[in-house]
């Protein structure tokens, strides 16, 4: 299984106490991945942008304390976004100074062992603290093994402030000879090369540097010139508002107003494909919606390019957002299904409950006995019951928010 | 590999975190590397209950859009429980999601919301084991076995958990 970044790959708390909860408090609870577009609602709690959004339009609550907001409460946290930008950047360096950490303890308690083995004088054994003047006797008795030598005095600051050399110490990797300021630095780029790097352009992994130099580039091409995106070559007109700060969400829309062809304009307007039935236009206008306004959320040299996010779209559509899970033509339903239909409500009707046990509860079987009834003059509920049947393996959610059906009779 | 989406990062993150600091008496992970949105889990029955001792195989089934919407979870061999139906789904609040309310008993803040996470559903359910909801009966039978003949109830537990101990 592959590796996924979260809170867990940092020490516990007595090794590194507060990094899990930092790296976790950065983090939005919904997707668990750190915040994009950090946005919060009227308590105060914060979500990705794109996360909350979609949620707001599935219930109007916080989805950590259930408190009722509206995307009228949203409020980008530009704070929260700035930790999450430099956070970015330290986390794989204060990873990997957290596990050298880890090793130095592992060490050192092997170290310590060795040393009892070794020493008949047991005062010294009960010492815990690597205080500097039995470091010495330490590194005399684990001298023998030249990994161990060059680890301790790689990594303890302790050892090399005593030591002769105190401006360069060896790599426990690669054995060279490396300034001590750097050693992390180091370590960090794999052994290679003993170079001094800036810290600043990225300390991190190759992958982070690479991500943040294009992100600069990005910036710095667009403030140079205004039709920097174009050298893209395939750029449309409009895909430079991915830059522009003065871009402005789309509006919510009433899709049940509309015509067809008022939705295909409104899709075409933003090159989006115009193929399929009203539902699935509605679906991809309202998906569309909320991506390209979440996109707005984020720092101008974070947001997308809208080919990108017109690839996404494409991408939610082909896995679930194109495919309906709820009912479509209800009356042509209604009539395929007359039998069922006919059969359940018969079912339903004798005051004694049916004998699958899954139904018997004698309180659920009355509402059910209800809606069904209920529904026969109403074709739209029709599907009611049956979605919300428990145990049903269909997430019902999905489908009331997408057929706007009403849940409750 | 293709980008992962939103709900299998997710998984896999829960994933990771279950296996990395696992809650007593819970194993849970994905059946497949291809299939994240299907789980097995072991649930150990709590002590001081007739599930006690019993080791209790579940699905996880989850959708596209987790974690919008929760996922179900089916014992497998089912289990006598006023809770789960007689084909092994369980029917807990936590996995309801919020519209959803079939039994109208339940309060909004027992429900399913994306903050909820796999370790939180699967104590849910062992806590659930060890105290049934007889408001919210799925299985009728064991309702009435629970509230009118505790012992036959916990008698025919422990039966079924020395039987799939093959003892």
């Amino acid at each position: 299984m592959e590796d996924v970044p979260d809170p867990t790959d940092f020490p516990p708390n007595d090794i590194a106490p507060g990094l899990r909860e930092l790296d976790e408090a950065l983090r939005c609870t919904i997707c668990g991945d750190l915040f994009s577009g950090p946005l919060s609602v009227a308590c105060g709690h914060c979500f990705c942008s794109l996360c909350i959004r979609t949620q707001l339009n599935v219930k109007a609550e916080c989805p950590l304390c259930r408190k009722s907001t509206t995307e009228f409460h949203l409020r980008k946290v530009q704070s929260i976004e700035d930790a999450v930008q430099a956070w970015k950047i330290a986390r794989p360096y204060i990873l990997q100074l957290s596990r050298d950490e880890v090793q130095r303890r592992l060490q050192f308690a092997e170290a310590r062992a060795a040393l009892q083995d070794v020493s008949t004088r047991s005062p010294k054994k009960r010492r815990r603290n690597p205080s500097l003047n039995d470091d010495d006797e330490v590194i005399e008795i684990i001298k023998p093994t030249s990994k161990m030598n060059g680890q301790r005095s790689g990594l303890s600051p302790a050892d090399s402030s005593g030591s002769s050399t105190p401006q360069s110490v060896s790599c426990p990797v690669c054995q060279k000879q490396v300034p001590m300021a750097k050693i992390n630095q180091h370590l960090d780029d794999g052994c290679k090369s003993p170079t001094p790097i800036e810290f600043e352009v990225g300390s991190s992994t190759t992958n982070n540097k690479g991500k943040q130099k294009q992100d600069w580039q990005k910036l710095f091409g667009a403030a140079e010139s205004s039709t920097g995106s174009k050298g893209k070559g395939k750029a449309k007109s409009n895909s430079k508002s991915k830059l522009e700060p003065s871009a402005t969400p789309i509006p919510k829309v009433a899709y049940h107003t509309l015509k067809e062809k008022r939705l295909r304009e409104m899709l075409s307007d933003h090159d989006l494909p115009t193929t399929g039935d009203k539902d699935t236009l509605i679906r991809r206008h309202e998906r569309w919606v909320l991506v390209y306004n979440a996109n707005l959320d984020r720092n101008p040299r974070d947001r997308e390019t809208l080919e990108e996010l017109i690839r996404k779209l494409k991408k939610w559509e082909d896995t679930r957002g194109g495919k309906k899970i709820g009912v479509g033509d209800v009356k042509a339903y209604e009539k395929a299904n007359k039998v069922v239909f006919a059969g359940l409500i018969e079912a339903a009707r004798p005051k004694k409950p049916p004998p699958k046990p899954q139904q018997d509860d004698p309180e659920h079987d009355n509402i059910e006995q209800q809606r069904i009834t209920e529904a026969t003059d109403d074709p739209s509920e029709i599907q009611v019951p049956i979605s919300s049947s428990p145990g049903s393996s269909v997430p019902p959610v999905t489908e009331d928010e997408q057929t706007g059906m009403p849940v409750d009779g | 590999m293709p980008p992962r989406s939103t709900a299998q990062k997710r998984l896999l993150k829960e994933y990771q975190q279950l296996a990395r600091d696992p809650p007593p008496g819970i194993v849970a992970g994905p059946v497949s590397e291809d299939d994240l949105f299907t789980w097995e889990c072991l649930l150990e029955g709590p002590t001081d209950t007739p599930y006690e001792n019993g080791i209790f195989p579940a699905e996880l089934k989850f959708p596209q859009d987790y974690p919008l919407s929760p996922p179900s979870l089916k014992f497998d061999p089912p289990l006598l429980h006023p809770n789960i139906y007689a084909d092994g789904s369980v029917c807990i609040s936590i996995l309801h999601a919020p519209g959803e309310d079939p039994n109208q008993y339940e309060r909004p803040e027992e429900r399913w919301s994306p903050v909820q996470s796999i370790e939180k559903i699967l104590l849910s359910v062992m806590s659930m084991l060890a105290e049934p909801n007889p408001e919210s009966g799925a299985n009728i039978d064991a309702c009435k076995l629970w509230r009118d003949d505790r012992e036959e109830y916990n008698r025919q537990i422990r039966a079924h958990v020395r039987k799939t101990l093959g003892l």
